[in-house]
């Protein structure tokens, strides 16, 4: 038996105090039967947190912290089948459950080890965590080596770390995938965090430009032929939008004024929440929502009309970007009745009523409700 | 016939003791940084804005806090430098540039072996978040940005080098294009065709026919609602009028 011992970083820069409070008992005793530790206990005791899991100085901790971001990152995450076009947030959790074989933690060889991953005919099936996983990596970052570490079970590297790669000279052998076609573990790691960043419901600023940097850097170092592409910080979701008290109706709240309320002067948001909007293609939402220039309002594009504004005429979306609207759904993290007002074009919340129309006196919710992530 | 190699034994582990000292004191200057990595942990980096705009009236105080908290973390501590970096990167402020820069070109360190691909990609991490700022302030109009971008187009890093790149092919005028390409050797030319995409451009991994481990694992899913102190949909609704 080998020996080792750690130091708890600060739990805030990790991303271990965010996520920690999301977690319940049941779900760990679901991540412990579903991502590979049944059956292991004998390598998550004498100091890794067995019987203590809900502490997020020991390692068990902080590793169901990483399922959970596995498991709840996207808005439907009950949707987890591998076909449709479903993204690979959405089936990884599916994924590192049908592969997964063994999970273990232990000490490594090596102080900056994270993970191997053995697999063959005379080989006991199964994945080593080391202390640097549990300890120097982000939340994300755990969740992205499990999906990584899952996919050796299918396909090893086949190539050098290429001549540009910071690892070219670090004595790595064949650790590298050779191309993106390749459509192995870095393929996996980069697709993984890229959605991360962009649609997860449940993440920190800093979580999504960990996720975006280290998918990044796997795109620079790691493929012997380059992909040809890197990840956009622009694809991240945008903060700031607000509910508005007197009109019902959502506006951006971040520029350098309030927008026109239908209720007279300017939006109020005192009592709302920070919604999160998704922007860019996203199969799993509408898109066709745009920020009006005018009153800063949100409205669906795509109609004939552009809806009346209230600071009058219709809405103007010069110099938006093409926000993703979600369907209802169960997640704690986004909150449901928000509606489209086939007068205004605008999107209200009608769990208050109907609020006060800029075409004229309330709004009119015909559609099916949508969900919009929040954060606080 | 040969049999399966048994996996290793269990390891044991423990932390280390911690040493007890004074309490530190923190300056208001350090509190206001520590505040800022804290709320840059949260969810939609409530409160960001407030704490990055009390530590740019203290700008001249604020960037050497940053960068001196910045060298004292352990080198392993790699989230909480990075940490500090995105600090000093979201405050978009001139005064950081110098900073920025030193970090940028700070040499790896050198280590091989099975240490290597988490170090390297965490420290390279760390350099490619500082310059992608100098490229934000070069396109903000900020010349002395521009200048250091150029010369971070030869960075030894790739990452450096092609986020840079990227920067300034953006940001340098007509002729950046022209510039890079006799500024980069023949081979690395390359570099200037690496776009920047968003994850819908993707070509999705293929999962194709997944064998599935065991079907004892096919439970379903629980619902994400955590203890109660995770915040609620009804915290933030808005308040009936």
């Amino acid at each position: 038996m080998s020996s080792c011992t750690y130091n708890v970083p600060d739990k805030n820069a990790s991303g271990d105090n965010f996520y920690a409070p999301f977690l319940n008992d049941t779900q760990r005793t679901y991540f412990w039967d579903t991502y590979g530790f049944s059956g292991n206990k004998d390598y998550w005791v004498n100091g890794w947190g067995w019987d203590d899991d809900a502490n997020t100085n020991k390692a068990l901790a902080r590793t169901f912290n990483a399922c959970w971001a596995l498991t709840y990152s996207a808005f439907d995450y009950p949707n987890d089948g591998y076909g449709n076009n479903n993204i690979i947030l959405n089936w990884a959790r599916h994924y590192v459950r049908d592969k997964m074989d063994d999970l273990q933690a232990h000490c490594g060889t090596n102080p900056n080890a994270i993970a191997t991953t053995f697999t063959g005919a005379f080989v006991d099936d199964r994945t080593e965590l080391y202390l640097s996983f549990f300890y120097s990596s982000s939340v994300i970052e755990r969740a992205a080596v499990l999906v990584h570490e899952s996919r050796h079970y299918d396909v090893g590297h086949d190539a050098n770390f290429p001549p540009w790669s910071v690892l070219a000279n670090a004595n790595q052998g064949q650790q590298a995938d050779s191309s993106w076609a390749y459509n192995g573990a870095y393929r996996y790691e980069v697709a993984y965090l890229s959605w991360y960043a962009a649609v997860s419901v449940t993440a920190t600023p800093a979580m999504r430009e960990r996720a975006r940097q280290r998918a990044n850097w796997c795109l620079n170092n790691a493929f012997a032929t380059h992909p040809g592409f890197t990840i956009d910080a622009g694809s991240f979701p945008q903060a700031e939008w607000r509910w508005c008290n007197k009109c019902q109706g959502i506006a951006f709240a971040g520029g350098s004024q309030l927008g026109k309320c239908p209720g007279g002067g300017s939006h109020d948001h005192a009592g709302s929440g920070n919604y999160t909007l998704i922007h860019g293609t996203y199969a799993a939402g509408q898109n066709g929502w745009q920020w009006c220039n005018k009153c800063q309002g949100l409205a669906f594009s795509k109609n004939a009309s552009q809806g009346t504004c209230p600071a009058g005429g219709v809405h103007n979306h010069s110099g938006s970007g093409d926000y993703c609207m979600l369907p209802g759904g169960s997640h704690s993290m986004c909150q449901r009745n928000w509606h489209w007002c086939d007068k205004c074009q605008g999107m209200a919340f009608s769990g208050n009523g109907v609020g006060k129309c800029p075409a004229g006196g309330g709004h009119h919710f015909p559609s099916s409700d949508y969900s919009l992530p929040f954060t606080s | 016939m040969a049999q399966p190699v048994p996996p290793p034994p269990p390891d044991s582990v423990q932390s280390v003791p911690k040493v007890a000292s004074a309490p530190i004191q923190l300056s208001a200057v350090a509190q206001h940084i520590h505040d800022a990595v804290a709320q840059l942990h949260t969810a939609g980096g409530a409160g960001s804005a407030a704490t990055l705009n009390n530590l740019r009236q203290n700008i001249t105080q604020t960037i050497p806090a940053i960068e001196q908290l910045y060298r004292a973390a352990p080198a392993s501590n790699y989230t909480e430098r990075w940490s500090l970096v995105k600090v000093m990167v979201d405050l978009h402020h001139p005064s950081a540039l110098t900073s920025l820069n030193t970090i940028v070109n700070t040499p790896l360190p050198n280590v091989k072996g099975e240490d290597a691909p988490f170090t390297l990609a965490e420290e390279t991490m760390i350099r490619t978040t500082a310059a992608e700022e100098i490229g934000r302030q070069a396109g903000a109009g900020q010349a002395d940005a521009l200048a250091l971008l150029l010369k971070n187009c030869q960075n030894p890093v790739f990452s450096v080098k092609q986020t840079s790149v990227q920067a300034y092919l953006a940001h340098g005028g007509p002729n950046a294009r022209a510039t890079l390409e006799k500024l980069l050797p023949a081979n690395e030319h390359f570099v200037l065709d690496i776009r920047a995409i968003g994850p819908a451009e993707l070509a999705q991994p293929d999962a194709g026919a997944v064998k599935t481990h065991s079907p004892a694992r096919e439970t379903p899913v629980p619902s994400p609602q955590g203890t109660g102190t995770a915040p609620a949909p009804t915290g933030d609704a808005p308040t009936h009028k």
